[in-house]
């Protein structure tokens, strides 16, 4: 193991990192890349030791098949109609189901419209390595919140798991481009990007501009966004 | 880690060059150079699995050794039966119950020690590919030479038999062994220790490998 900086510690499977994690708490949560083997805790996954205070470990580490995960926001596509289900495929292992009365004022009679191939952003409501995972569409309140079909009109595309999670951190520069151009943006947990703007043009720069920040530090997105910014003025 | 001198004798860090993300439409892969033997790995999984080779309790784990050129013969089964028994001790399978992962080997040059190369970049595209192991795992071969007791891992013509390590990562174990022609005890432990130290070179290579796109996320 190099210890180059405390953020930046880059682990290997099968390291153990017990002398890494904080002594003298009694409770300490593992996140994804760790497991516990006795009183020793070892990485499972090849990437970034992160941490965040109090006491909350897991490894970052690059991914593109996606694993269901409870209370995850997915894209997802109807792949089938069976019955009082939907089958999504939302890149897992198998589809997911979700039920016809999962949707913001659904009833038996007043049916949600969606045909095969239609995307739906949805919840995980339920996702173990044992069962096919469980999508709906409404909170616990029974509001769509931001959830439900989406339009037709959008452009969807695949990127890694990692990426959708340097999207999603708060200090990606990629929102300030709205003031300039103004875009639709749907993130899906599982590596689906739906990208709505008003042209053509827009769509195509700024998709291509979202799948090249994957190798790309956040400064260097910044520089990005702001070249983006400055060609799209002037054409 | 450190590394003793006579590693570089069979393994130098410098013989081993890789290229991770090769193809778009795989979940991990891997191009792997050692030497100037060459292969291409890649990993689909956790995927759909049929429903006869479903097992509830783990994941259902494949491995296919394409030859570079025509169909594969007994030789690429017993590769794929090797490789597929190193994954399963490695990969933590129990994680994905009810799903495969699939594991392609590409063979694109060879110049010699092409299992260990398969394996190593096998591991390279399971490490990319964000599967759970337990350990990582490295293969390191080396060759007896009939007239001396030269140690190498170019396939030479006056080689007298080859023997193939592949060690793991937490304490050194060996996973497995597998051999070639006439080779005593004593250049046996020879040999073992020559490819224990080079296979530190190849966990350092790993880490490196994972340290450079890591970075960036």
């Amino acid at each position: 193991m190099t210890n180059t900086d405390t953020d930046q510690q880059v682990v290997i499977p099968g390291d153990e990192i017990t002398s890494f994690l904080q002594k003298g708490r009694n409770k300490i949560i593992l996140g994804p890349g760790l497991r516990r083997v006795a009183n020793k805790v070892y990485a499972c996954n090849g990437g970034i030791l992160r941490y965040r205070s109090p006491n909350t470990y897991w490894v970052d580490s690059h991914r593109k098949r996606y694993i269901p995960e409870r209370n995850e926001m997915v894209i997802g596509i109807v792949v089938n109609k069976q019955g009082d289900y939907f089958k999504v495929d939302i890149g897992g292992s198998e589809p997911a189901i979700l039920s016809y009365l999962a949707f913001e004022g659904a009833t038996k009679k007043n049916r949600v419209k969606l045909e095969i191939g239609d995307l739906v952003y949805a919840k995980l409501l339920t996702a173990t390595r044992d069962m096919e995972p469980e999508l709906v569409c409404i909170n616990a309140q029974g509001k769509s919140h931001v959830m439900g079909p989406l339009a037709n009109d959008g452009y969807l595309f695949h990127c890694s798991i990692d990426l959708v999670r340097k999207m999603l951190n708060p200090k990606c520069p990629f929102d300030k481009i709205g003031d300039h151009f103004p875009y639709e943006i749907v993130i899906g947990m599982n590596g689906r990007i739906w990208l709505k703007t008003y042209t053509v043009k827009s769509t195509i720069a700024l998709s291509k501009a979202i799948l090249a920040s994957e190798f790309l530090s956040f400064s260097e997105i910044q520089t990005m966004c702001d070249d983006l910014i400055k060609q799209y003025a002037n054409s | 880690m450190e590394v003793d001198a006579d590693a570089e004798e069979i393994l130098n860090a410098d013989s081993l060059k890789c290229e991770l993300n090769t193809l778009s439409r795989a979940d991990g892969s891997s191009v792997l150079c050692q030497n100037k033997t060459v292969m291409a790995a890649a990993v689909y999984g956790p995927v759909e699995v049929k429903h006869h080779k479903m097992l509830i309790d783990k994941a259902y784990i494949e491995v296919i050794y394409k030859p570079k050129c025509g169909i594969s013969q007994i030789g690429d089964r017993l590769f794929e039966s090797i490789i597929g028994s190193i994954c399963e001790t490695a990969i933590l399978s129990s994680f994905y119950p009810r799903t495969a992962i699939y594991l392609i080997i590409q063979e694109l040059q060879d110049c010699g020690a092409t299992l260990a190369c398969s394996i190593n970049s096998t591991c390279l595209a399971l490490i990319h590919a964000g599967v759970a192991m337990n350990f990582l795992f490295a293969a390191v071969t080396c060759e007896i030479h009939s007239d001396q007791n030269q140690l190498s891992q170019f396939q030479q013509e006056n080689r007298k038999s080859e023997i193939t390590f592949v060690f793991e990562n937490t304490s050194d174990r060996i996973l497995a062994v597998d051999s070639y022609g006439e080779i005593s005890e004593v250049e046996y432990k020879d040999c073992l220790k020559k490819c224990r130290n080079s296979s530190k070179v190849i966990f350092k290579f790993y880490q490196d490998m994972i340290s450079k796109y890591a970075t960036k996320m």
